[in-house]
């Protein structure tokens, strides 16, 4: 994890406790917390700006820093407190109690994390009708099945929360949709052998260890 | 036997059986604990069987679940006399062979050896796999059940399903107050700083580009130089060499990262401004053609006005005729004002026209005041040599006497300068070195500063490292422990081997003697024998003619029936002695068995059973 100079510098005064009080650094980290993991509501800091509030301000933004960059690379807690203690000069106090943050908080970082990022649309359902060809305007006798599938997708938008439910639509032949039935089932058993390399080799493992 | 015990209890409450602290032997087994360690060590042998843990009440039930039990141990192979007895009316040395057939069978623990993969990549392939086949066994969840697209586990752990709530990464410029040099910042930008600026998460215009800008923050920061007067000193030599590298790269990070945002503000102040020229242009143009029009109406009232005076008289002659001369009039009006407008036009051209020759002659006047003005230099120094010429030579000799003296005067002064110069130089020399040592001298020791932070973080990492090794191998060690009462056992059957070894050479001995005295003995008998023939003979030959030897002869032959009798009277007492041994030995066994006790009590389950037996008769009875 790399920390640049203005993060660093706010971390240190995030770890003074002549520039950042006791009580304003749990009110800063409960706030930062909550930003983070839960980005419908902003809690109200402006009472804590009174004193110093451009210290407050620094410190505020490198917490949120360190918090995110630290979640990002997975860092473990004790290496994050080892990085604080000796780089920035926290107390035990003040590193115990954003260390006892982070680790409660950590898997909820990651998450609102893995919200960043774009993805092709994503099949959340599907509908379907079937329907028997008889006759055509230019054959006498068809006789044919068509499926007309229906799938339903979400998709991220661009900006601004939620997502959008799209439908769209196709049809398609018997001879066709068994193809796609073969596809998605090559899919599955190619998920599946994933899920159970880490047994296959294993097994490899034991037998050459006999 | 009490060995055998232990070792038998001890496998009992491995298999789950609750046996009690205090219990050390099979004699104090109840027929429950009985019944119970034997279905329970069934049940890990052959799984499936589905025998009771506990003895029913009806005794019929009882006696079933003690022949199934048997019958299972003799499927099992168990080759001893086995039934319903052997549990229900337990006899300590039955139980005790049908524990160690029990406890032999027992599977062994195979050596479940679970091999870790090793490596980076090892290990990102099994958290892979272990995911994915977390993910297939859970059940499928529907769109709405899923906090904003993610799927939380019992344990803490979440999975991204679906695409919902996804932001692209978009950042944008945040601004953070640096306290660190504010020295170096006017007191302006503290007082913003302070009191104005917002905080981080008030500066994206959306809460979701929080993240993302927070990212590029640090990462901006990162690959910025960093000033001297602030930053972190280990950064610092690197950052001179890389400077132009590093340069470079942010500016195109720069432009990478908030392209789209700058672009669009300055494409939106362009918008802007553009907006304001066009409305200004309008405005004026709208001013501009309204004016005409008011002073081409004023115009033309003008001249309606005089032209109206003369057709005024023949109005009501004309009164058909006057629409379309005011119709005429129009056009007129119109064609003029086009006229004026392209007038204007060529006026406004003029204008600018004028207003460039204007500033290229400002231009070429300030040029020609500027030649003026050297002129005018070059005039005075020229008259002033024209002044000095008719006494040319009395000035030419005051003007070298004066140069030699500024000659002079100079070459003193370099002297003094020499004179000032040379300490001074000395002393700037001096310092240099100062200085350059005090530099090599700093360097040293922040070389050696971070030599050291780098060997701290190192051995802090080390120390983590050894923790979590000492924390496995401290588990690893508490798997082992339960083999100590293997250790313990093995060395405990090495006694045993060691006891009965030194009985068998006990044995040997007693068995020796044993041969010795028999040998002995017959010796004896033999010389007995013999020398009681001789005797015999001898007595036998003087008996014909002595009467006293013929009375010895007899006493002899009572003396050694005598004898022969005591000796079989010995033998028959050591017969009956060892007949004794024998019958106390049967009786302990039999004492053992415990069968009074087992009768007294198949004896009170007999009477049980007669009465459930005649209860159902009863119940029979009634119902039929």
């Amino acid at each position: 994890m790399d920390i640049s100079a203005h993060i660093a510098a706010g971390l240190k005064q995030l770890g003074n406790p002549g520039v950042v009080t006791e009580d304003c650094f749990s009110k800063l980290l409960e706030a930062g917390v909550s930003v983070i993991t839960d980005s419908q509501k902003l809690p109200n800091l402006t009472q804590l700006c009174n004193f110093k509030g451009d210290a407050i301000k620094e410190s505020y933004a490198a917490l949120l820093s360190v918090l995110i960059e630290a979640a990002r690379h997975d860092i473990y807690p004790d290496a994050l407190s080892i990085i604080l203690l000796q780089d920035y000069n926290f107390g035990a106090q003040r590193n115990d109690k954003l260390i006892g943050i982070y680790r409660q908080y950590k898997t909820r970082l990651q998450a609102a994390l893995s919200h960043i990022g774009t993805h092709p649309p994503h099949i959340i359902d599907a509908s379907w009708t079937l329907d028997y060809c008889i006759k055509a305007s230019n054959l006498e006798q068809v006789g044919d099945f068509l499926y007309l599938i229906q799938f339903h997708t979400e998709s991220c938008q661009g900006c601004g929360s939620g997502t959008s439910v799209s439908r769209f639509k196709f049809l398609c032949t018997q001879e066709e949709l068994q193809d796609l039935v073969w596809k998605l089932r090559d899919a599955v058993r190619h998920v599946e052998r994933i899920a159970n390399t880490c047994d296959l080799s294993q097994r490899c493992y034991t037998n050459l260890a006999k | 036997m009490e060995e055998v015990d232990g070792i038998i209890i001890h496998s009992l409450r491995q298999v789950g059986c609750d046996v009690e602290d205090d219990v050390d032997s099979l004699k104090q087994f109840s027929t429950e604990l009985v019944i119970e360690a034997a279905v329970r060590c069934l049940d890990v042998i052959q799984p499936g069987l589905g025998l009771p843990h506990s003895l029913p009440d009806s005794m019929s039930a009882r006696f079933r679940v003690g022949a199934s039990i048997a019958q299972a141990c003799k499927n099992l192979g168990y080759s001893g006399d086995i039934g319903y007895q052997t549990f229900l009316y337990s006899s300590e040395i039955d139980i005790r062979r049908v524990f160690v057939f029990l406890i032999e069978k027992l599977p062994k623990e195979s050596g479940k050896s679970i091999v870790e993969p090793t490596g980076r990549i090892g290990v990102l392939e099994k958290a892979v796999s272990e995911t994915v086949k977390k993910q297939l066994a859970s059940p499928w969840l529907p769109r709405y059940c899923r906090r904003r697209g993610i799927r939380w586990y019992d344990d803490g752990t979440w999975s991204r399903e679906g695409c919902g709530h996804n932001q692209p990464f978009i950042s944008c410029n945040i601004d953070v107050p640096k306290t660190a040099n504010s020295r170096g910042l006017s007191q302006a930008w503290r007082e913003y700083y302070v009191h104005h600026l917002p905080l981080v998460t008030e500066q994206v215009p959306h809460i979701h580009q929080l993240l993302p800008s927070l990212i590029t923050l640090n990462a901006k920061g990162l690959l910025t130089p960093v000033q001297p007067v602030h930053g972190a000193i280990s950064n610092w030599d690197t950052c001179k060499i890389n400077q132009q590298l590093t340069d470079c790269i942010a500016r195109s990070f720069d432009g990478c990262s908030s392209a789209p945002e700058k672009e669009s503000s300055v494409a939106a102040l362009h918008i802007q401004d553009n907006d304001k020229k066009r409305r200004k242009e309008t405005n004026s143009r709208f001013a501009l053609s309204e004016r005409l029009q008011f002073t081409k109406e004023s115009n033309k009232d003008k001249k309606l006005q005089e032209s109206d005076e003369q057709p005024f008289k023949s109005q009501v002659v004309m009164g058909a005729e006057k629409k379309r001369g005011k119709e005429e009039e129009m056009q007129i009006a119109k064609g003029e004002m086009e006229r004026l407008k392209e007038c204007l036009e060529a006026l406004q051209l003029d204008v600018k026209k004028l207003t460039t020759k204007l500033s290229q002659i400002t231009e070429e006047k300030s040029h020609e005041i500027r030649v003026l003005k050297n002129k005018e230099q070059q005039q005075i120094v020229k008259k002033q040599t024209y002044d000095l010429l008719p006494e040319a030579d009395t000035n030419l000799s005051a003007l070298q006497t004066s140069v030699e003296s500024s000659a002079q005067t100079l070459v003193l002064l370099a002297a003094q300068w020499e004179k000032h110069r040379a300490p001074l130089l000395a002393q700037y020399r001096d310092a240099r070195e100062r200085n350059s040592n005090k530099a090599s001298e700093s360097q040293k020791k922040v070389d050696a500063l971070r030599n050291l932070r780098e060997k701290s973080r190192e051995l802090g990492e080390e120390v983590r490292h050894k923790e979590q090794l000492h924390s496995q191998l401290v588990t690893e060690y508490e798997k082992v422990t339960k083999d100590i009462n293997r250790s313990a056992y093995t060395r405990r059957i090495m006694e045993i081997i060691g006891n009965i070894s030194k009985q068998k050479e006990e044995i040997d001995k007693v068995l020796k003697d044993t041969k010795d005295l028999q040998k002995e003995i017959n010796n004896l008998t033999g010389q007995l024998d013999r020398s009681f023939t001789v005797a015999d003979e001898l007595i036998f030959r003087d008996a014909k003619r002595d009467e006293t030897a013929r009375r010895a002869y007899k006493l002899l032959a009572t003396l050694h029936s005598d004898c022969s009798e005591l000796v079989q009277m010995v033998e028959e007492t050591g017969a009956t002695v060892r007949e004794i041994r024998d019958l106390e030995e049967q009786i302990e066994t039999e004492r053992a068995k415990n069968v009074g006790a087992n009768l007294d009590r198949i004896s009170a389950d007999l009477r049980q059973m007669k009465q459930e037996t005649a209860a159902l008769t009863a119940q029979l009875n009634a119902k039929s």
